[in-house]
């Protein structure tokens, strides 16, 4: 068992997602940064289906009660075993009763925690991701004992390397449904400005806001996705997130390709964003 | 079904999209293509997203999403129009407590619309609503079909905490709130019988396609009903019938 000593800001168990249920509403969960969660299973030998823990910012404190090989991927948290700074490029051997513990990020959002046989925790339709409603807790609490399991399979490993983004990212989008709805003068807008990161900004939607704002029109319920870009009403553009709902009601006017949704999570407070079309 | 347009959505998705309306005529088409694609291509989707006028369809990352989305286009345009959707005829009698206890806004509500607290009750229960869909929490049904004369705005300011169970309306639609969340509608009762629940089979209440109508409880029902279900003793199959 590993036994949660201090759960960090914001930590939580994933795996690839809960699939099949967004026709009930059931939001996809999975890790925010998927080639830093497979690129951290892998050095183990897990299978990437294993599941890992993600940390926010900053990360949690564990005491190990058993001998574990551990891996860190993702942006550049310190890392230590029994208080001790040790670097994390390699996979870690951690014995009986030591502490591991991943500090504060300067850079970047997510690192995960990967085990080797990958963190045994309740199954609830047909994934381990932790989720408001339907597991048992939202994330990581303190005191809780995650079992370690045996999902192995050799699969080679996957290079890695965080990207340190710079202060403004361009990321590429392609038109979502609403786009054709907004005129040319809002278009020019939104390629001109730049969109900061909010604090508010968490797995379901990262909250973007403009210096000048454009306003899009509600539209009649539909479905929305990871990497879907909706604006408010009132000109608040949110960037759906692993954690979103499965329908919405605010104008869809952009879709992030796989890759950008993966560079956006990883982009921290007050970062700003250029869409490229 | 000439008034479709398919387009790509997504790194694995389509958007199938019909005219922008909330109308029955237009829902039925979009369900009649979910029954369409589920039975046609099994292994080529994943989770279909029935909305008002739109479908989404995620897809197996392993399929070409072009050629797919190239089939869809010849097949589904050119499927004639059922008469009445096909796999869901569900109609559902929930039972719903309007006692002040558990509906907060009900008198507030019935004083802006006008009509008295029965009225209000006898205006809720009368039609059989249409859900056109499922989504913003897990198991929340979007109901269609509430009488004009209930329609009032939404709260301008949402309540932080609405109650799981919670029956509102607001704009021209009703719902029941499956789990604790914030909410923009007006409270008017609440619904003993859990929408949501991770851990059956399945884990949802009510699908896209079915019809719910709202049967009055008084508060002690409302008690006897809540009770029954934690003990495992409540028969949930006479909450619907087909036809």
């Amino acid at each position: 068992m590993v036994e949660v000593l201090h759960p960090g800001l914001w930590s939580s168990i994933q795996d690839q997602g809960r699939i099949g249920f967004r026709n009930i509403g059931v939001p996809l969960s999975g890790t925010m940064d998927r080639e830093a969660s497979t690129a951290a299973n892998r050095l183990l030998g897990n299978k990437d289906t294993a599941a890992i823990i993600e940390c926010t910012f900053m990360g949690p404190t564990l005491r190990f009660q058993k001998d574990a090989w551990v891996a860190v991927k993702g942006a550049p948290f310190p890392v230590y075993r029994n208080q001790q700074e040790i670097p994390d490029s390699r996979p870690i051997e951690l014995r009986k009763g030591d502490t591991f513990r991943l500090g504060t990020t300067a850079v970047g959002r997510y690192a995960y925690i990967a085990v080797q046989g990958g963190f045994d925790t309740e199954r609830v339709m047909g994934s381990r991701s932790q989720h408001a409603g339907i597991t048992q807790h939202s994330h990581l609490q303190k005191g809780t004992l995650l079992a370690i399991g045996s999902d192995y399979r050799s699969s080679g490993t996957t290079p890695y390397t965080f990207q340190k983004s710079s202060n403004v990212v361009s990321l590429p989008v392609k038109k979502g449904p609403e786009y054709d709805q907004l005129s040319t003068n809002q278009r020019q807008q939104l390629e001109r400005e730049r969109f900061i990161i909010q604090p508010q900004s968490n797995r379901m939607a990262f909250v973007l806001e403009a210096e000048k704002p454009i306003s899009v029109p509600e539209i009649i319920t539909g479905p929305v996705q990871p990497g879907t870009v909706q604006i408010t009403p009132s000109g608040r553009c949110m960037l759906l997130m692993r954690d979103c709902q499965t329908t919405g009601g605010y104008g869809r006017i952009f879709q992030l390709p796989k890759k950008a949704i993966i560079t956006a999570a990883q982009l921290s407070v007050h970062s700003q964003i250029k869409w490229e079309l | 079904m000439k008034r479709v347009e398919i387009k790509k959505w997504g790194a694995h998705g389509l958007l199938l999209q019909w005219p922008a309306k909330i109308s029955l005529g237009i829902h039925r088409e979009v369900m009649q293509t979910v029954d369409f694609v589920n039975s046609q291509f099994p292994e080529a989707v994943r989770e279909l997203v029935p909305t008002y006028h739109e479908l989404a369809i995620y897809c197996n990352p392993e399929i070409n999403l072009d050629s797919f989305r190239k089939k869809l286009v010849e097949e589904v345009m050119t499927l004639p129009k059922a008469e009445k959707s096909g796999s869901s005829l569900r109609l559902f009698t929930l039972p719903v407590c309007y006692a002040e206890t558990h509906g907060p806004d009900m008198k507030g509500v019935a004083a802006a619309l006008n009509i008295s607290v029965s009225q209000l009750i006898a205006h809720h229960t009368a039609p059989s609503y249409w859900v056109y869909g499922l989504g913003f929490l897990p198991g929340f049904p979007y109901l269609g079909g509430l009488p004009d004369v209930l329609s009032l705005p939404r709260k301008e300011t949402p309540s932080a905490i609405v109650a799981p169970g919670s029956v509102g309306i607001g704009g021209q639609q009703t719902g029941i709130y499956p789990s604790e969340s914030p909410g923009g509608w007006h409270i008017i009762g609440n619904c003993p019988i859990p929408l949501f629940n991770a851990v059956s089979t399945p884990p949802a209440l009510l699908q896209a396609g079915d019809r719910v109508r709202f049967n009055a409880v008084s508060s002690e029902e409302w008690q006897e009903i809540t009770t029954a279900i934690e003990e495992n003793t409540f028969h949930f199959e006479t909450l619907f019938h087909h036809g």
